[in-house]
C-alpha cells in the first residue's frame, strides 16, 4: 500500500506471471553470459595463461571475468550499472590485457579456428546485450517515442523499385573494383576505404528511393522536396563551377 | 511531376556513383586534388538525393 497526495495506491502484489518473467529474463542473461564466458575463455584468458604474460595482464582478465558475471545480477534493478559492467568494463578489461599481452599476443601461434570461435562468441554477446519487443507492447506507447505519421505495413514492391535498387546496387560495386586498380600502397587504402564507404551510402540512398518510389502518397509535395534540395544542389553547383573555373584557368 | 523527381533522385545516386569512380581513378593516377573533389562532388550528391526524398521538417 502506497500513500501519494492523500490517496491510498494498492501495490501489485507478486503473482505467479512474475515466475515466466523471470524464466525469460533468466533466459536473456544466459544468452549474454554463455556467449561472453566462451568469448573470454577463448580470446582473453588463453592467451593470458599460455604466454609469459605480465600479471596486469592477468588480473585485468580476471577483473574482465568479474565483470562479465557481476553484469547480470544488476542488470534489473540498476541498468546503468550493469551495462556498465557488462560492456564497458567487460570490453574494456579485455582491451586492456590484450594491450598488456603486446606483441607476443600478436605473434601467438594460437588455434584461429578458436580465435574465429571467439570473435563469433563476441559478436553473440554483443547481440545478447540488445533486447526484444514483449509481444504484448506497443511501440507507439514508449515514453521516448518520436512522433510523426503511423507506419505502415511492409508490403512486397511491385514494379520498378527492385529494378531501380538493383542498378544501383550493381553500380555501386563499380567504384569498388576500381579501387583494386590503385597500385600506390597509402592510396590504394584510401581509395578503397573512400570506395566501400561511397558504395555503403550509396546504397542505403538507394533504397531508401527505390522504397520511395513503390510509396510515393507518402512524400510531401514536389515544391516542398525541390526547396529542401536547394541547398546541396546550389552547393554541389557551385562546387561544379569552382572546378571548371579551376579547369579552365590551368 | 513526381515521376520526374523520382527520376532525378535516381539519377542523382547514380551521378554520386559515378563521381566515386572518377574520384577512385584519378586517386589511381596520382591526381589527390581532383581525386578529392570527385569524391566531394559525390557526397553533396548524395545529400541532394536524401533531401529530395525527405525534406527537413520546416521550423515552427
Amino acid at each position: 500500500m502506497i500513500r501519494l497526495g492523500g490517496v491510498e495506491l494498492q501495490t501489485p502484489s507478486p503473482s505467479r506471471s512474475d515466475l515466466p518473467r523471470a524464466l525469460r529474463a533468466l533466459r536473456g542473461r544466459l544468452s549474454t553470459v554463455l556467449p561472453g564466458v566462451y568469448a573470454w575463455l577463448t580470446t582473453v584468458a588463453l592467451p593470458s595463461v599460455q604466454h609469459e604474460a605480465r600479471a596486469g595482464a592477468r588480473l585485468s582478465a580476471f577483473f574482465a571475468l568479474l565483470a562479465l558475471l557481476a553484469a547480470p545480477l544488476f542488470i534489473d534493478e540498476r541498468p546503468r550499472l550493469g551495462r556498465a559492467l557488462g560492456i564497458y568494463s567487460f570490453v574494456g578489461c579485455s582491451l586492456l590485457t590484450w594491450a598488456l599481452l603486446g606483441a607476443g599476443f600478436v605473434q601467438s601461434q594460437g588455434d584461429p579456428l578458436l580465435s574465429a570461435l571467439g570473435a563469433i562468441a563476441f559478436t553473440l554477446y554483443a547481440l545478447g546485450w540488445g533486447s526484444l519487443r514483449r509481444r504484448d507492447a506497443v511501440p507507439e506507447d514508449a515514453p521516448n517515442v518520436i512522433p510523426g505519421p503511423p507506419l505502415r505495413p511492409r508490403s512486397r514492391p511491385q514494379g520498378s523499385p527492385p529494378m531501380v535498387f538493383g542498378l544501383i546496387s550493381a553500380a555501386a560495386l563499380v567504384p569498388i573494383c576500381l579501387a583494386f586498380r590503385v597500385v600506390d600502397p597509402a592510396r590504394a587504402l584510401f581509395g578503397h576505404a573512400a570506395a566501400t564507404v561511397g558504395a555503403i551510402v550509396s546504397i542505403t540512398v538507394g533504397a531508401r528511393v527505390a522504397v520511395s518510389i513503390g510509396q510515393r502518397e507518402r512524400l510531401p509535395p514536389v515544391a516542398e522536396r525541390l526547396n529542401a534540395a536547394a541547398v546541396p544542389l546550389a552547393l554541389m553547383a557551385l562546387v561544379f563551377g569552382l572546378g571548371f573555373l579551376w579547369l579552365v584557368v590551368r | 511531376m513526381s515521376k520526374v523527381i523520382d527520376a532525378l533522385s535516381v539519377l542523382l545516386v547514380l551521378g554520386a556513383i559515378s563521381a566515386f569512380a572518377v574520384g577512385v581513378v584519378a586517386l589511381g593516377e596520382r591526381r589527390d586534388l581532383v581525386a578529392l573533389y570527385w569524391l566531394a562532388i559525390g557526397g553533396l550528391v548524395l545529400r541532394s538525393a536524401v533531401e529530395l526524398l525527405r525534406p527537413r521538417p520546416s521550423a515552427r
